[in-house]
């Protein structure tokens, strides 16, 4: 009864949808407040009835219901509980009958959320967020229905794929979804903006938690799923350019432009048509990261199954609401009120060459990503765009828009006076500059690194630079550093620190120029050297899992005949998939890592495996938690802020002292 | 299969009393969400238009920089330029007409109407296409408590497994289950259960053969120098055990050792009885090995030609019996015989067109149907 109560509930959830839809738009158009007000109730219930459906599927993995054809083909009675839970998304239909509940819920939140907002807005809004849900409750539906029944139902099932029983599986999607989803949100306003042709400083109001929430779910989701494959791959690499991931970051990349557009036009009312534009670009690229990865273009982990009808479906939606955003867009935007002026060198100016900057950049990622799947559509032909491609394109375009972050933040609203904005920032470039030195002497290869490693320190220092000059600026008591640190705005604390985290990241990236590999058979109880550690195998013993048997090899490191700690790199293998994935065995040195995984065993005795030290690598995923913090930190600030063309301080302060 | 058709086992059904409890549920959801639609529809309520929200919006605006003044956040030049910059803002919005919002009885009224057609009319619809409503829920640990139905054999094997996480020293258990798992693919899970079989009931020759045709056909055919060691293990428990001795030969016969696999069979049919039922096998086994020299035999022939060739080879011989077939379908084993073939090239879309040619070649016949779906079934 539970799983049927389940489908029905889905069902009724779609019809409910093409309501929320139809009505309140309706309303919208006639003026008349009963039809825009049936919106909020709506989407609240809405919400309600996908995750009862969402719950019953949770109920039929829990408790290996085999009648449930998704439960057969994705788990297994053994199969440990968090992963039965976790399970119910690592499945096309259970992860996109997610999507839709991440989808529901934040309707709902929009909906429960809103009481400031005009009735219109609200209406338009949940409407095109409405006509969304339905699409996809369609798609779930009538192609990928996780409540298929199978009866006589067997009496174990397939299992879920082996490398999706990790931890990484219960955070990685449901972040990222909710990142997508988040976008879906502005651009469920946007349309509503288009449509009503009303777009203001309130209008952007509305928009920044929503950009904001997204963009730090979409920033964790992926660090998150770059650790995972870092981790379970094996490979020791933690970004393959794969075009999975990239499906990934290219929303981010439009969404962190966005983000920046978004605070221009909330307190300059300026860059309307930018922030239009990008909230649709940021929703357009989920769409286009969810087909490829649904439909079975690309075959990967991600790809469950492949499917060519499920993946005309998924064209057909993005065509839909990509190619009907844009035609709004073309026919409204030349209409909307222009928004406030400023001056070329101004904390708008600098946001403009952000927005291009970050524009090209996703642009090169979407050439990277789809000019081989076009050209094999074509002509057949396969060609792996990797990652010389990306890093040769992107470093000369990622370099300066890193130089000019700090830049960007100097710089006051309307109108600004570059020279002041570069004294501000002497001791940044000063702390770079010793930087390069030190890192030059102590490294010397590869320049690449060590350009970017010093400009990751300028960028830490320079983001963190308007916040430390804010606070100490002409101060005479210490005691009143903590009242400042307080009445500097939580946004412009936010920036800083998000801004010191892409620094942190980028010297954890640039650090991997100096990072040892060793591919080699090793012999048990024998050291082998990697970088200034060395490493042995103590033993190799097999060992049962619940639901699979595995292989591992204890080892133990060791510096200058000190031993640091112990690894334990393993090979397990599932029985009911007959497949096999490795687990590397990770030890954390400060922020560096020695990261092992290990291959065939040889009738010799030795066992292949892979060596690798990394310093200072985890500095690439504290620096998107420091991102994410920052990104928290402007949420938490609610205050409406206005920005005006302010002399600097460096003015002011000559000014006070005459 | 995924179906709407009738349930097989009758204590899945739903008597008559839950059939209908389940519609009721299903209309009371229907009901609260139809709901959600009419509540703001019945009730009259005053709209907040954009100019009043924007209106609030920047006042509030105001109301903050004031604030940041008060608190020295601000200072006093640049909040007097935010100020006017606000109130410049505030007068626009105030300038613009207001959009006259109402709410009329009879688009309520249609709104209504609507909505109680249309949403349980899609709902039911979809759910009737697609749901199952007569299937109950089917909990894993409930229907292992239920009575055993006597012709489920998974089930019983199910249970057995399942009772021996729980029991894991039960040898009976392994030794009951292995066979069935042999037969369902899962070889793997049953060379481990016969070596359970063997470790916890005590080493007879029987077990170790089995164990060692277990290996055997986990290995796709190839006698493997860990199956060998079981079956030289199970002749040292008893000599004479049959099994074992055929093994020993293929194993010989295998690794190129024609003599010795000889007479090993050749023995082997000296000592059984008259009407021993592997008598058959071992006989063709033996005139196989007498009547062609390795060098004729054409598997052997066929195994040691290059890759390409090979494949060529094979594709030749399985397209002449795919015409032969096309001309005279009558021959149940050829088409048994092409539809594995083309499994084993991975060509499913012609195995599939085989399947279907075959049913029409020998419509009428029942029996050779039953093979042919049978087999069908067994890939899926």
């Amino acid at each position: 009864m539970i799983v049927e109560l389940g489908h029905f509930a889905l069902a009724l959830a779609l019809a409910l949808a093409f309501a929320q839809s139809v009505i309140p738009f309706i309303g919208a158009r006639l003026n008349d407040v009963a039809l825009m007000r049936v919106a909020r109730p709506s989407a609240i219930t809405q919400f309600l009835l996908v995750a009862l459906s969402y719950s019953a599927l949770t109920y039929a993995h829990i408790v290996s219901d085999f009648s449930v054809v998704n439960v057969i083909e994705n788990s297994h009675s053994m199969k440990p509980f968090i992963y039965k839970i976790s399970g119910v998304w690592g499945n096309h239909e259970g992860s996109m009958l997610l999507w839709v509940l991440v989808l529901a819920f934040c309707g709902a939140l929009v909906a429960l959320f809103s009481a400031t907002m005009s009735d219109k807005l609200r209406a338009d809004a949940l409407s095109v967020q409405g006509l969304i849900s339905a699409a996809f409750l369609l798609f779930i539906l009538l192609t990928s229905n996780p409540f298929a029944r199978l009866s006589p139902a067997p009496w174990e099932g397939r299992d879920l794929n082996p490398i999706l029983q990790d931890p990484g599986l219960a955070i990685h999607p449901p972040l990222l979804y909710f990142g997508y989803v988040g976008f879906s949100i502005v651009f469920s306003f946007a349309a509503a903006a288009l449509i009503s042709g009303r777009i203001d400083a309130a209008w952007a109001r509305v928009v920044r938690p929503w950009t904001l929430l997204a963009w730090i779910a979409l920033t964790l989701g992926i660090a998150m799923g770059s650790y995972w494959a870092y981790y379970t791959l094996g490979w020791g690499g933690f970004w393959f350019w794969d075009p999975v991931e990239n499906a990934s970051l290219m929303p981010w990349l439009a969404g962190t432009a966005l983000l920046h557009s978004a605070a221009v036009m909330e307190k300059r009312e300026a860059l309307k048509i930018w922030t239009l534009f990008l909230s649709i670009l940021a929703f357009s690229l989920s769409l286009l990261g969810t087909f490829l990865v649904r439909s079975g273009v690309l075959t990967s982990v991600h790809s469950f199954a492949s499917d060519p009808e499920r993946g005309v479906f998924i064209l057909a939606i993005l065509i839909f609401f990509i190619g009907g955003a844009l035609a709004l867009f073309a026919i409204r935007a030349g209409a909307l009120p222009v928004g406030g002026l400023f001056a070329p060198i101004s904390r708008e100016g600098a946001l403009v060459i952000n927005n291009l900057l970050l524009s090209v950049i996703c642009a090169t990622v979407v050439v990277g990503t789809l000019y081989p799947l076009a050209l094999e559509a074509m002509t057949g032909e396969k060609i792996s765009v990797g990652a010389p491609f990306f890093n040769g394109v992107l470093m000369p375009i990622a370099l300066p828009l890193a130089l000019l972050m700090p830049i960007g933040q100097m710089l006051p609203w309307k109108r600004g006076d570059l020279s002041a904005a570069l004294m501000r920032l002497q001791a940044a470039f000063l702390i770079g500059v010793m930087a390069l030195a030190v890192f030059f002497a102590s490294y010397g290869a590869p320049y690449l690194s060590v350009i970017t490693a010093s400009i990751a320190i300028y960028l830490i220092v320079g983001g963190l630079s308007d916040l430390f000059q804010r606070i100490t600026f002409r101060l005479n008591d210490q005691r009143a550093i903590l009242k400042r640190l307080s009445n500097v705005p939580l946004s412009a604390i936010g920036a800083s620190i998000a801004h010191a985290g892409v620094g942190v990241t980028l010297l954890g990236l640039a650090a991997t120029g100096w990072g040892v590999e060793s591919v080699i058979a090793m012999a048990p109880l024998k050291a082998y050297d990697v970088g200034p550690y060395q490493l042995m195998i103590e033993e190799i013993t097999p060992r049962q899992g619940p639901n699979y048997s595995e292989i591992y090899a204890q080892m133990s490191i060791h510096k200058q005949g000190v031993m640091l700690g112990r690894i334990e790199p393993a090979k397990r293998f599932y029985q009911t998939r007959k497949m096999a994935r490795s687990e590397a065995g990770i030890l954390t040195i400060g922020l560096g890592q020695i990261y092992a995984a290990i291959g065939e065993s040889h009738p010799d005795g030795t066992l292949d495996a892979r060596l690798y030290y990394k310093p200072l690598v985890t500095l690439i995923w504290i620096g998107a938690l420091i991102m994410a913090l920052g990104g928290a930190c402007s949420l938490a600030d609610r205050r409406l802020r206005i920005g005006v063309a302010r002399r600097s301080i460096a003015l002011r302060g000559r000014e006070a002292a005459t | 299969m995924l179906h709407k058709s009738p349930v097989v086992f009758r204590e899945r059904r739903w008597g008559l009393k839950s059939r209908v409890m389940i519609w009721i549920f299903f209309a009371l959801l229907t009901g609260a969400a139809v709901m959600a639609i009419l509540t703001p529809l019945a009730r009259s309520s005053v709209a907040r238009d954009e100019k009043t929200a924007d209106l609030a919006f920047f006042e509030n605006q105001i109301v903050e920089i004031n604030h940041d003044l008060a608190q020295g956040r601000l200072f006093p030049q640049d909040a007097e330029i935010a100020r006017t910059e606000a109130a410049r803002r505030l007068l626009r919005q105030q300038s613009l007409p207001a959009t006259h919002v109402a709410q009329s009885r009879k688009l309520s009224l249609a709104a209504a109407l609507f909505a109680i057609v249309f949403v349980p009319a899609i709902a039911t619809g979809f759910y009737l296409y697609l749901g199952n409503a007569q299937l109950e829920d089917m909990p894993l640990e409930a229907r292992l408590k239920m009575a055993p139905n006597p012709t489920d054999l998974a089930g019983a094997v199910a249970r057995i497994e399942r009772h021996l996480i729980d029991h894991p020293d039960d040898g009976r258990g392994y030794e009951v289950v292995a066979p069935y798992l042999l037969r369902t693919g899962r070889g793997e899970d049953a060379v481990r259960a016969y070596a359970e079989a063997l470790r916890l009931l005590g080493p007879t020759a029987a077990r170790y053969a089995a164990l060692g045709e277990a290996r055997t056909i986990v290995a796709q055919g190839r006698v493997i120098p860990s199956a060998q060691q079981d079956f030289e293990a199970a002749l040292g428990l008893d000599p004479n055990f049959a099994m074992a001795h055929y093994y020993l030969g293929l194993a010989a016969m295998q690794t190129g050792s024609k003599d010795k696999a000889i007479e090993i069979f050749t023995k082997l049919i000296a000592q059984a009885p008259p009407n021993a039922p592997y008598l058959e096998a071992v006989k063709s086994q033996l005139d196989a090995l007498r009547s062609v020299g390795p060098a004729d035999d054409p598997g052997q022939r066929l195994a040691q030609l290059p890759d390409q060739e090979r494949a060529k080879v094979i594709q030749g011989m399985v397209d002449r019996l795919a015409a032969r077939l096309a001309k005279k379908g009558q021959d149940v084993e050829g088409w048994l015989k092409l539809i594995r073939a083309y499994r084993v090239l991975s060509e499913n879309e012609k195995a599939q067109q085989a399947i279907k040619d075959a049913r029409n070649a020998l419509a009428g016949d029942k029996t050779a149907l039953a093979r042919i779906d049978a087999l069908a079934k067994d890939a899926n």
